[in-house]
């Protein structure tokens, strides 16, 4: 099979490095060689965080050819927008349309970007996973909600998703299950607006 | 029971000294090497601390090796500079219980002020530079490190990087797996361990003799695997610079050092003699090539990849292309759209931190500062901290300011309180001593936080989670004989703004504790 390079991207606190570590359990536990590396330090401080994970058959580097990504999932709106270079035809990209504006533009003058203008075409998903999120109860399943995003696309199931949820969150798991589901059953009817 | 789990290079170098029956581990947290310990403190049957700094850390393993014990101490690259005073020595005596020294670089300075390469090092000091190139090897060669620093008599330089430390790959694992620890008998002959001229003229002949036989052993190692795949070109390279080289040259000859010091020269001639081309891809220096051509080995390195920053697939795949004048296969498109704003890491909106520097931008004073999250001092809104080099030196560059005629009541230092318990006691020390009138504000916000808030000797706790003896900073510094000592919330802003300008106008060593626990720990 081909390698499957994912790229988790979103702003420091957000979960995208619990987010990458469940999706690469999901993998090892389906039997694939695993590798996924992202850069810790500073990123608590409302940074911008980034994760690729990458598995397959055989995996020699960490870091995928930029422009090899099966799958960009942005927890924040402008974030996909910064990452846009690693795109290629057939990138999915999945958009979590909250907009978490950084201290940066009262210094810099710039606007929040017009995300959707600038990125768009068919495979570009943009979602309220915040907002479904909340509808649960807990805001923090917006992780779960976004990876049932992208399980739309692979053949990763519900329960493959539990066992690697439950492995490294014991609570929740209702909420988390809830928002999984609804993740994958909006990009399967997503239209294009 | 064999498990295959994801481990980082950081979990699984913790779980390979545990296998390799290191009992005792200690360090200084620093990114990216801080999980290692912290991994390693949750085994059972070890011990594990935050010391005080790295120099002490590599002491107290210096002495636990000398007391029979496998000793592990782990430090970010520019933590060994901290620890060298001891390291280099610690070359000329050697070990009685197995001692590597686990040192994690950042090319690419992801999280550190500079990017030095520590390989050198081990030329240096004439001792074993080992380097993994993924999480299995990582974990796997702890115990080679271990073995050959008890059969060199030497300690041993675990090498990795960013990369080795961060990324998670498959690793196995027996979960039934019970460690034992090997205690020899203390031993501490007074010629081996004595570094005076009339000793250390003897140990250093002995070293240069060891570097012979290790010069032997390094050409049979298995810690240097040749993949000869094709004859047209081949690669030598190490560390996660061969992933990438994997990735990037398919099918073509490689030939990985997992031990690079000293090189196998003899095994590489052979390599080379077996392809039409060689090349040396490795991060940072041209440490490997330079070693190799001074052998007369024709080679192509640094003239093709890039010396500065770490390098990915995307680097190496466009370097080599553009120098070889193959064509593109994967040209890098840029379609990025439009500028997007940055985003840096930035104090968190409730950290204490914020309200001195509020204070000290107000009053435009000149800023020495320090290493942890206050660096970010130094960018808007406060633009409030103008130095910033390494550990322990805001009190030091402050007061030398002063030295070179500066008016005192301009400067002020900041530093955190896990900085100033790492090396800014000394500072405060040497200006009471030559009579110095630099203000020192102390950022004690009660953890180390940048690193991920790990304990320390004036925060109440210790590593392994036990409540522990509180350093009292106000005691500390009064018995170091500072004329006058406060204590302050930072966020009580008018009250630190009147207690900063009421110090500034006086003389003699002042120091302002602005205490407040970190937002992050509430």
């Amino acid at each position: 099979m081909k390698t499957v390079n994912i790229l988790v991207v979103g702003v420091g606190g957000q979960g995208v490095v619990a987010a990458s570590d469940i999706i690469s359990d999901m993998a090892l536990a389906r039997g694939f060689d695993v590798k996924k590396s992202e850069i810790h330090g500073m990123s608590q401080r409302g940074g911008a965080v980034s994760s690729f994970v990458r598995y397959g058959e055989h995996i020699a580097s960490p870091l995928p050819y930029k422009n090899d990504m099966d799958f960009i999932i942005s927890f924040e709106e402008m974030e996909a927008l910064r990452w846009s270079d690693h795109v290629n035809e057939g990138t999915k990209i999945i958009v979590n349309t909250l907009k978490i504006k950084p201290a940066s533009l009262a210094i810099s003058k710039l606007e929040y970007p017009d995300v959707k203008a600038l990125l768009k075409g068919a495979h570009v998903y943009y979602l309220d996973g915040t907002g479904e999120a909340k509808k649960t109860g807990n805001e923090k399943v917006v992780n779960s909600f976004m990876i049932g995003a992208m399980c739309a696309f692979n053949d990763f199931t519900a329960d493959d998703f539990n066992a690697a949820l439950t492995k490294r969150v014991k609570k929740y798991t209702e909420e988390n299950m809830a928002a999984f589901n609804k993740g994958k059953e909006m990009v399967k009817n997503y239209v294009l607006s | 029971m064999k498990q295959r789990t994801l481990m980082s290079g950081d979990e699984a170098i913790a779980r390979g000294a545990y296998e390799a029956g290191i009992y005792a581990g200690f360090g200084y947290p620093g990114t990216p090497s801080t999980e290692i310990l912290e991994n390693f403190a949750q085994y059972k049957g070890i011990y594990a601390e935050w010391s005080i700094n790295e120099k002490v850390a590599l002491e107290a393993a210096t002495g636990a090796s000398l007391g029979g014990v496998r000793t592990m101490v782990t430090m970010k690259h520019v933590g060994l500079n901290v620890a060298l005073d001891a390291y280099m020595t610690l070359a000329y005596t050697g070990i009685n219980g197995g001692l590597v020294v686990v040192c994690a670089d950042d090319p690419g300075m992801h999280s550190s002020q500079n990017e030095q390469d520590n390989r050198y090092i081990g030329k240096f000091s004439y001792t074993p530079v080992i380097e993994p190139s993924d999480s299995r090897e990582a974990k796997d060669f702890i115990k080679d490190a271990v073995e050959i620093s008890e059969k060199f008599d030497l300690p041993v330089l675990y090498r990795i990087t960013t990369r080795i430390a961060h990324s998670k790959s498959v690793v196995e694992i027996d979960t039934d797996f019970k460690a034992e620890f090997p205690k020899k008998k203390l031993d501490v002959p007074w010629e081996k361990y004595v570094m005076m001229p009339l000793n250390a003229k003897k140990k250093r002949v002995q070293l240069v003799d060891k570097y012979q036989k290790m010069k032997a052993f390094v050409e049979t190692t298995k810690l240097n695997t040749e993949e000869l795949l094709s004859d047209d070109m081949g690669f030598i390279t190490s560390g996660d610079v061969y992933q990438y080289v994997k990735e990037v040259f398919p099918g073509k000859s490689i030939l990985k050092l997992g031990m690079l010091n000293p090189l196998p020269i003899q095994k590489i001639k052979a390599f080379a003699s077996k392809v039409k081309k060689l090349y040396v891809v490795e991060e940072l220096e041209p440490y490997i090539e330079d070693i190799l051509k001074a052998e007369g080995i024709k080679l192509e390195g640094k003239s093709i990849f890039p010396l500065i920053d770490e390098l990915t697939p995307d680097i190496i795949r466009d370097s080599f292309n553009k120098a070889t004048g193959v064509p593109l296969r994967h040209p890098t498109s840029d379609v990025r759209h439009t500028v997007v704003p940055s985003r840096p890491p930035s104090l968190c909106a409730d950290c204490g931190h914020r309200g001195v520097f509020k204070v000290l931008s107000e009053l435009g004073l000149t800023v020495a500062g320090d290493i942890g999250c206050y660096t970010l001092g130094a960018l808007p809104p406060f633009s409030a901290l103008h130095t910033c080099i390494d550990m322990g030196a805001a009190i030091n560059h402050a007061y030398g300011i002063e030295k070179a005629g500066e008016p005192s009541d301009k400067v002020v230092a900041v530093i955190g309180d896990s900085t100033f318990m790492h090396s800014g006691i000394t500072g405060i020390a040497n200006m009471v001593y030559n009579g110095g009138n630099t203000l020192t504000i102390i950022l004690d916000n009660r953890t180390t936080a940048m690193t991920g808030r790990q304990p320390h000797a004036a925060a109440g706790k210790t590593l392994m989670g036990k409540e522990t003896n509180n350093i009292n900073l106000e005691k500390l510094l009064e018995g170091l004989g500072v004329t006058k000592v406060a204590v302050i919330d930072p966020f009580e802003s008018k009250k630190l703004r009147e207690l900063v300008v009421e110090y500034l106008a006086q003389n003699g060593v002042r120091v302002i504790i602005a205490r407040r626990e970190c937002a992050l720990l509430k």
